[in-house]
């Protein structure tokens, strides 16, 4: 039962999760399909259970010992035995896998190792999934946290604006402009475009704009140093004295609003870092743009909510975002060695009793990837700079005493959640694994539970009725439809991120220097 | 073979299939993009609470600017009805509307009222779409507003009702036992009387009742230093972060903000200088002064005479005693909560806003 549980399900999840790997594995043995159909109607007690091989009973067996001896040849099944004529034997396939144990003890020591791999896999993933629907169904029915957003008239503090711009000259002035026109006492906010060694007009378009706003912009020009956005952030940091470093990314559009409400949770003096919600414009490009809005619907909207609304661990998503500055000087400053200052900002906070505000109505745009390479560079890059902090606060978060048991396994689970894909990868390998080394009675019936929830994880079940739930409270319901392609996304993204990973201990192996991949723009500027 | 073959492709097939009819809704939407536009950020709205007022008061311009004019010049009641169906009437310069005998049976009103020169609402109506005027708007008693814009005063009458929100350019009066839903602002003054409700009110200085006396600092306090309290965790970063309670004695002086993951207790006339957070709860004591801003996990309790300079932020409710001033003239300031009890004699300048409920205290 379990071993046609095993073969049944896991095949439905390689085709659809479309893997290759799992579809060669399982495409290879059509004869075991029907002898598991034949052991479909095996009684539970024999087909699972004991480590011990069972062999069928003798009305199966006789049965089974047809079925498969009129399919087999030595011929056309090297590795299969023979049938055999004798109906009180079990059938020869059967007599392959589990009346010859695949080797000696060793190997059946490996088996149960492999075995418990798995079912530590099953246990996070299900961690994962049960997390997933939590967080969506506070959403939906849930006590909502947005203290700080009904803050609008204060004496506020100094902001300075960061605007990161590498080669942005289609978009910058658009970002400028808009922080322009924001209400917020302009005596207390700079606008700083962060120009890191840019080769188009960006410069050229910063220093005009500053000219005609002297007192307003004042631009960082960055003509060498190492590449990247914390590296830049953190040569632009050495200059700023305001209470209060907003980060926008150069193809932002701010509202007039948002400086404000950004700034209003920095009134809080447990607070270290604030973040906003990216809502992308480019939606309509193509496929990709759609599942992308899709996929950040559900990030921001239901997730990082969620998380702000059980006092868990929101994340400093590193633009329409900002840090105190006197936590960040605190905590060690920008890092210029990370891939991803933003996660890498949240846990240095987190551990040095900072906490981190989401506000789900301190909306801006954004441009979201529109070609699958750039996709992939970008969630590559998000990957391994996640790996990265992981690797860096995993244990430092588990001893912090300031945090409560929820946040530390919420904030391990976020560290965690770029290494779920090579692990998920692992798993399928492992249960095909079993599956033909005959460990699948060491599973049992939880294979159903591995598959269900592998697939979950990939991002259908849980993920998607995060995204669900998400498209209902933003009120667009036309685009849940194109919710079962996402899979095609979560698929990329699952390679992209196993990459990733590999690349970095690949990096970490060969002492190489870790790279920043700016993300490409599409806009042409003037708001277009 | 072959019939094991035909039976791998009809479950292949099958699988397909099912799989295929799916995906007809996704391919359908991606082919026909019928809801590929971006979510709407509202990049001009800036949570300005005279956001509706303003749009109104657009509106009115455009579509009443002659109409008004003529009121001026002739003094004449108007009724008329705009290209959406909706009707409205002028009042006559007498400032009284003329109400018809079925609006008064039914006690509504379901026309726009509008006034060229100051407007006097008669008792017990219910005006169902918004009240405009020039001058200033005197309601009568258990009136029920759905919107009211005045280029001077308002004054309602008692125990009336607002249900979306109102904006006087002048000064704005409820009397008692009002209550006030949505967004009620003014650019000189509101003043709410005892057993007001209300949810969100702006305008540069707020009076419950009559408003406070000018609180006087204690004099001689004695110093405490963040670091000293006991239980500090950290100190650095500009704060004290110190995990359980903080209990500031009577009549102490401590500069910088402070942090508590549990509650914290402000003493008798003490004075904090900075931020104070207490992740549990925030109880400041009579007399007591804050610097800064008061911000609770859970509840707030502000005792009378005391002073909050910076904005007051609880996540449960808060209760503010007799005599209490929050904010200041130079330095208005926001006190925001679920629900907000405020006694009587409290001045606050700025916005007072309370996400489900709000009440003025009767003594």
């Amino acid at each position: 039962m379990a071993r046609c549980s095993t073969g049944a399900l896991a095949a439905l999840t390689a085709l659809l999760c479309g893997c290759l790997i799992a579809q060669a594995s399982f495409g290879a043995s059509p004869d075991i399909a029907a002898a598991d159909k034949l052991q479909l109607r095996m009684p539970r007690s024999l087909g699972a259970g004991g480590s011990e091989p069972a062999a069928p009973p003798a009305q199966y067996a006789e049965s089974a010992a047809d079925a498969t001896a009129s399919q087999l040849s030595t011929s056309d099944r090297p590795n299969a035995v023979s049938a055999s004529p004798n109906p009180d034997e079990p059938p020869a396939l059967l007599a392959h896998v589990t009346q010859e144990p695949p080797g000696p003890a060793a190997s059946s020591i490996w088996v149960r190792a492999m075995a418990w791999l798995l079912y530590a896999i099953v246990l996070l993933i299900v961690i994962y999934t049960v997390r997933h629907y939590a967080f969506a169904l506070n959403r939906l029915f849930g006590r909502q946290r947005q203290p700080f957003i009904d803050i609008d008239v204060a004496d506020w503090p100094t902001v300075t604006v960061f605007i990161a711009a590498h080669n942005e000259e289609r978009v910058i002035a658009d970002c400028i402009g808009a922080l322009l026109e924001v209400d917020y006492p302009t005596e207390r906010l700079l606008i700083v475009p962060v120009n890191d060694r840019s080769t188009d007009r960006t410069h050229a378009i910063i220093e005009e704009i500053a000219a005609r706003h002297p007192r307003r912009v004042a631009p960082f020009h960055r003509e060498s140093g190492k590449p990247g956005k914390a590296a830049a952030l953190k040569d632009a940091s050495a200059g700023v004295t305001s209470e209060v470093v907003l980060v926008f990314d150069a193809d932002y559009i701010p509202g007039r609003g948002l400086v404000k409400q950004l700034t209003a949770p920095f009134f809080d003096p447990e607070v270290g870092a604030v973040m906003g919600r990216v809502v992308p414009f480019n939606t309509g490009t193509n496929l990709l743009t759609r599942l992308l809005d899709l996929e950040r619907s559900g990030g921001y909207q239901v997730d990082q909510q969620a998380r702000m609304n059980l006092d868990l661990v929101p994340q400093y998503g590193g633009t329409v975002g900002g840090v105190r500055r006197s936590a960040l000087l605190a905590v060690g400053g920008w890092r210029d060695d990370s891939l991803t200052e933003d996660t890498d900002i949240t846990y240095r906070l987190l551990i040095g009793g900072w906490k981190t505000v989401y506000q789900n109505r301190s909306e801006c745009y954004e441009e979201v990837p529109e070609d699958w390479q750039v996709r992939l560079r970008q969630i590559m890059r998000w990957a391994k700079g996640h790996d990265q902090a992981c690797i860096v606060h995993a244990r430092a978060l588990l001893a912090c005493p300031l945090l409560s048991a929820r946040q530390k396994i919420d904030g391990a689970l976020l560290l965690g959640v770029f290494l779920m894909s090579p692990i998920l990868i692992l798993a399928w390998l492992l249960a095909i694994t079993l599956y033909f080394l005959g460990g699948s009675e060491l599973l049992g019936a939880s294979i159903a539970l591995i598959v269900m929830a592998s697939y979950g994880c990939l991002g259908n079940f849980a993920a998607f009725f995060e995204i669900a739930a998400a498209c209902r409270l933003d009120g667009t319901y036309g685009r849940i439809r194109l919710l079962p392609l996402n899979i095609f996304g979560f698929l990329v993204s699952m390679i992209g991120i196993t990459r990733a990973t590999g690349s970095l201990f690949m990096d970490w192996a060969l002492r190489r220097e870790l790279i920043w991949h700016k993300t490409q723009r599409y806009r042409t500027g003037n708001g277009n | 073979m072959e019939s094991e073959t035909l039976w791998a492709a009809l479950l292949f097939a099958a699988f397909a299939l099912l799989n295929g009819i799916a995906l007809l809704p996704a391919i359908g939407e991606w082919r026909a993009r019928r809801d590929a536009q971006p979510l709407k950020v509202v990049r001009e709205y800036d949570g300005n609470v005279r956001f509706f007022a303003r749009s109104f008061a657009t509106f009115v311009d455009r579509q009443f600017g002659d109409v008004l004019v003529q009121c001026r010049q002739d003094g004449l009641a108007r009724d008329g009805i705009l290209s959406d169906g909706q009707a409205f009437h002028v009042a006559p310069a007498s400032g009284r509307p003329v109400i018809r005998q079925d609006e008064h049976r039914a006690r509504r009103v379901q026309r726009m009222v509008l006034g060229c020169g100051p407007l006097l609402l008669p008792d017990e109506l219910m005006f169902e779409r918004e009240i405009y005027s020039d001058g200033s708007i005197r309601g009568g008693r258990r009136g029920i507003y759905r919107a009211l814009l005045s280029k001077s005063h308002i004054a309602l009458g008692e125990a009336s009702a607002v249900l979306r929100w109102s904006h006087a350019e002048g000064t704005f009066v409820s009397a008692p036992a009002s209550v006030l839903f949505g967004r009620v602002s003014a650019e000189r003054s509101i003043t709410l009387r005892a057993r007001t409700c209300f949810t969100r009110l702006h305008a540069p200085v707020i009076w419950f009742g009559g408003g406070a006396e000018r609180p006087t600092r204690a004099f001689g306090l004695s110093r405490l230093a963040p670091h000293s309290l006991s239980g500090a965790f950290d100190t650095r970063g500009g704060r004290a972060l110190v995990k359980g309670d903080i209990e500031i004695p009577p009549r102490t002086r401590i500069e910088g903000a402070l942090v508590a993951t549990g509650r914290v207790r402000i003493g008798r006339e003490a004075w904090v200088s900075g931020n104070v957070k207490g992740g549990k709860g925030v109880y400041v004591e009579a007399g007591a002064w804050v610097d800064g801003a008061l911000i609770s996990g859970g509840a707030a309790h502000i005792e009378g005479s005391s002073w909050i300079n910076g904005p007051i932020v609880a996540e449960r409710h808060v209760s503010v005693g007799r005599n209490c001033r929050l904010g200041s003239p130079d330095k208005p300031t926001t006190v925001s909560a679920e629900a907000i009890l405020i006694a009587l004699d409290v001045t606050a300048y700025g916005t007072v806003w309370a996400r489900v409920t709000g009440r003025v205290g009767d003594g």
